[in-house]
């Protein structure tokens, strides 16, 4: 009896299942659908709203761009860094774990985007982290720079130098 | 036997093997030994936070502006992979098959082979996944071979193909970490195949090999537990049973395989002896099935020994627990209904710690719904769309004060014009052109009549006027004054000197002249290049200005068009997700009653029984 209840059961319970998850597979396929369909229209809006932003706030003859990147960092991790240019401070980041880990993994922080005259500028950053031996480390470092009529890219560097043990920050600019 | 041990293996091997699919970029992403883009490392840092819609639309701004000159088969790749995992497949599957081309690097190619042929198998269709997957050649790497080998696996056996599946796991080219799990699911394939004992033997060393988190010691579980299964199958009750003493009691496993311990004691004829898992399910939450499952099977072994009395209390707890269960369950349904399961499950995604984790209603009888893939995409989905429907909310706020900016830069436009254009026109670049196209024609003139004095410097110019005029004066002066014959000689001497001087330094003096002139030039393109600058500008003001609020007006009525969409299309998975939740726990609730109802009969039969006979009547 035992056994001929629990198979009975399970046949039941199987019937049930089978007959409700036919119906909800069809329905989900739908709304699969739609939801590709709106997820592929928002994402194509949101890259043209973010084209309008980029071009209407920061248009290219005044536009200066300042990232962030790291190799194999492990001479030092960063928490925070801070940002000037011409004395005025424009950004200040602290650095969450996995934001940490994007960076060390090849990711490139696009610290600041902003708006700058052409002609002569001055860019000053410090870096706040733990160096070698897990000892708090604080390095700064500028750059002079010519803003032309093109965007200015200037990425900041943050290598390991096996030779002196010690992490260098390098500046470098892109066009 | 009761139990259906062949489609619960399958599904067993499928749960594992189903870890190749969830993390569907990252599981195979390999990064380039140095980002060479700084565009591309952009991408790259909200993608290794698992923020995918900011790394698409970043990727996909980046790729508008041109090529990534050195990442742009890998960009293309992740675009795929990110959109793959957006739930995006359609779109994916267009980007894959971009990348299959010869000119495509084959790191790039096979990767994207790979993806093509999960999608594929996906979609069911088994044959072109398994031709892709095929098409994979050369030096993999372990992650992505050890992937390709699972999915193969998956492939196979999705088609019965259980000789090819296991063909397909040997040897293990991936990782050590995974060499588990390609053992786990070689194992399946051998059993579901036909090579039991060999299949038997890969799980009886999975089952005892030494684990010491989490993950190993779950798999070990699963490797008794699915060994067992199939023993049970084959009606080897002994050898199942001790593969089942094994499992740990505190582990997810437990309640099966104390469950299915206690069967393999009754079909032995040891029915006391099936009492003592079957009691130790009682310690377990009366939530899992397995428990429940025990509620009933505790008395039907007393009956079987005997022992009528003590079978009918333990029928009548059964029936006040399933009563007091079924009540649980009616009420979290309609708490569901309320829609306070999704809210629940919102509330846990963003609350990630521990102390956020409030239960949800009816939350043990949920445990696999939820975790099961059909309802993990609908409530990612769920979650996109929250996400999108915030963004679109952000964008809605922003959009105006677009239209603020593009208003004030026409103001400012406005009033700087006046200026601009006095600026403009008193650049005048005739004159520095017409008096650089003069000092050219005077270096070339020099060069070609070899006239050195042509470049001397003024000073050397005045040297040479004051040192004729000495000689016109001398020549005045009698010759025989040897005085004067001397002043001649010294004369003479400084103006070779000056005239050496001046000849001797002609070539390096040419060619400091034409760097001057180089330079001269950069400062006029550059001169010419801000006046033409501001000139277009100036006529292009307008059009731009126009372009900018045409822009803004389209996208202000998209995002008012898409919002209520997003809204719709939100409330439909908020349905879809209670549906998916009472239809679980309407099938719960059928078992529910028929245990209930299958207690009652029994328990009714066994007071007939004892009334027929005479005996006193329900004490334990």
């Amino acid at each position: 009896m035992t056994t001929a209840i629990r198979t009975l059961l399970i046949l039941l319970v199987a019937f049930v299942a089978l007959f409700q998850a036919g119906v909800s597979a069809q329905e989900l396929r739908s709304l699969d659908e739609d939801t590709q369909a709106l997820k592929r229209e928002i994402i194509e809006l949101n890259r043209e709203l973010f084209i309008l932003e980029e071009e209407l706030l920061f248009p290219a003859n005044t536009q200066v761009v300042v990232f962030i990147s790291t190799d194999v960092g492990e001479l030092f991790a960063l928490d925070s860094v801070r940002l000037q240019i011409n004395g005025e401070v424009v950004a200040n980041h602290l650095y969450t774990q996995r934001e940490q880990d994007a960076l060390r993994r090849g990711g490139v922080h696009r610290l600041y985007l902003g708006n700058i005259r052409t002609g002569e500028h001055l860019l000053e950053a410090v870096f706040i982290g733990k160096g070698p031996s897990e000892r708090d480390y604080r390095r700064g470092t500028f750059l002079r720079f010519d803003k032309g009529l093109g965007p200015k890219y200037v990425e900041l560097r943050i290598e390991d130098s096996t030779r002196k043990q010690q992490p260098e920050f390098v500046v470098r600019e892109w066009e | 036997m009761g139990i259906r041990a062949h489609a619960r293996l399958r599904h067993l091997c499928t749960g594992l093997l189903s870890l190749c699919l969830a993390a569907p970029v990252a599981a195979v992403w390999e990064t380039s030994p140095r980002v060479r883009d700084l565009d591309y490392g952009s991408v790259l840092y909200p993608f290794y936070q698992q923020e995918h819609f900011a790394a698409i639309t970043r990727l996909m701004v980046v790729q508008s502006r041109g090529p990534i000159p050195h990442h742009e088969y890998e960009a293309r790749l992740l675009l795929g992979g990110l959109k793959l995992t957006y739930g995006l497949h359609d779109r994916a599957e267009t980007l894959f098959r971009q990348l299959l081309g010869p000119e495509v690097p084959a790191a790039i190619r096979n990767r994207a082979w790979f993806h093509l042929g999960r999608i594929q198998y996906q979609k069911g269709l088994h044959e072109q996944a398994e031709a892709s997957l095929q098409r994979m050649e050369g030096e993999l790497g372990p992650a992505l071979a050890g992937e390709r080998q699972l999915l193969l696996a998956l492939n196979r056996m999705a088609r019965d193909d259980f000789a090819g599946a296991a063909a397909a796991l040997r040897p293990w080219r991936g990782s050590r970490e995974r060499a588990d799990y390609g053992d786990f699911n070689l194992a399946v394939a051998l059993i579901q195949g036909g090579d039991r004992e060999a299949g038997l033997a890969l799980l009886d060393r999975l089952g005892r090999a030494r684990a010491t988190d989490a993950e190993s010691l779950a798999l070990r579980d699963r490797a008794n537990v699915a060994a067992a299964e199939a023993l049970l199958r084959a009606d080897e009750h002994a050898r199942a049973r001790a593969l089942l003493d094994r499992v740990r009691l505190d582990g997810p496993y437990s309640g099966r395989a104390l469950l299915w311990s206690g069967w393999a004691s009754t079909e032995l004829g040891d029915p006391r002896r099936a009492l003592v898992p079957w009691t130790r399910l009682q310690g377990h939450a009366d939530t899992d099935p397995a428990a429940q499952e025990a509620l009933l099977a505790v008395p039907y072994a007393y009956l079987e020994l005997g022992e009528q009395t003590r079978a009918a209390a333990w029928f009548e707890t059964a029936v006040n627990t399933l009563d007091a269960r079924r009540a649980e369950l009616r009420k979290a349904m309609a708490e569901i209904e309320r829609g306070e399961m999704v809210v629940g499950l919102i509330l846990r995604e963003n609350l990630r710690s521990a102390a956020g984790r409030a239960p949800l209603p009816a939350q043990g009888y949920l445990v696999d719904l939820l975790a099961g893939h059909r309802f993990q995409e609908v409530f990612q989905n769920y979650l996109d769309l929250h996400a999108l429907q915030r963004n679109l909310a952000h964008w809605a706020g922003s959009i105006d004060s677009f239209d603020d900016m593009l208003q004030a830069q026409e103001a400012l436009y406005a009033r700087r014009l006046p200026e601009t254009r006095a600026r403009l026109e008193t650049l005048d670049l005739r004159t520095p052109n017409e008096r650089r196209a003069e000092l050219a024609a005077r270096f070339a003139r020099a060069e070609q009549e070899g006239d050195a004095w042509a470049l001397a410097s003024i000073q050397e110019q005045r040297r040479r006027q004051r040192l004729q005029a000495v000689e016109e004066r001398l020549s005045r002066l009698p010759d025989d004054d040897p005085e004067v014959v001397e002043l001649r000689q010294r004369q003479a001497l400084l103006q070779g000197l000056v005239h050496w001087e001046v000849q001797t330094d002609f070539a390096p003096r040419l060619w400091e002249a034409r760097k001057g002139l180089l330079a001269v030039d950069a400062q006029l393109a550059e001169l010419a290049s801000r006046r033409r600058s501001l000139q277009e500008a100036e006529q292009h003001a307008l059009t731009r200005f126009q372009g900018f609020a045409g822009r803004i007006e389209a996208q202000r009525a998209q995002i008012a068009r898409l919002q209520p969409r997003v809204d719709a299309t939100l409330a439909a998975h908020e349905q879809h997700l209670q549906a998916m939740a009472l239809e679980a726990l309407q099938a719960h609730l059928h078992t529910l009653d028929d245990r209930v109802l299958r207690a009652r009969y029994t328990l009714a039969r066994i007071y007939e029984a004892q009334e027929t006979l005479g005996q006193p009547e329900r004490s334990p």
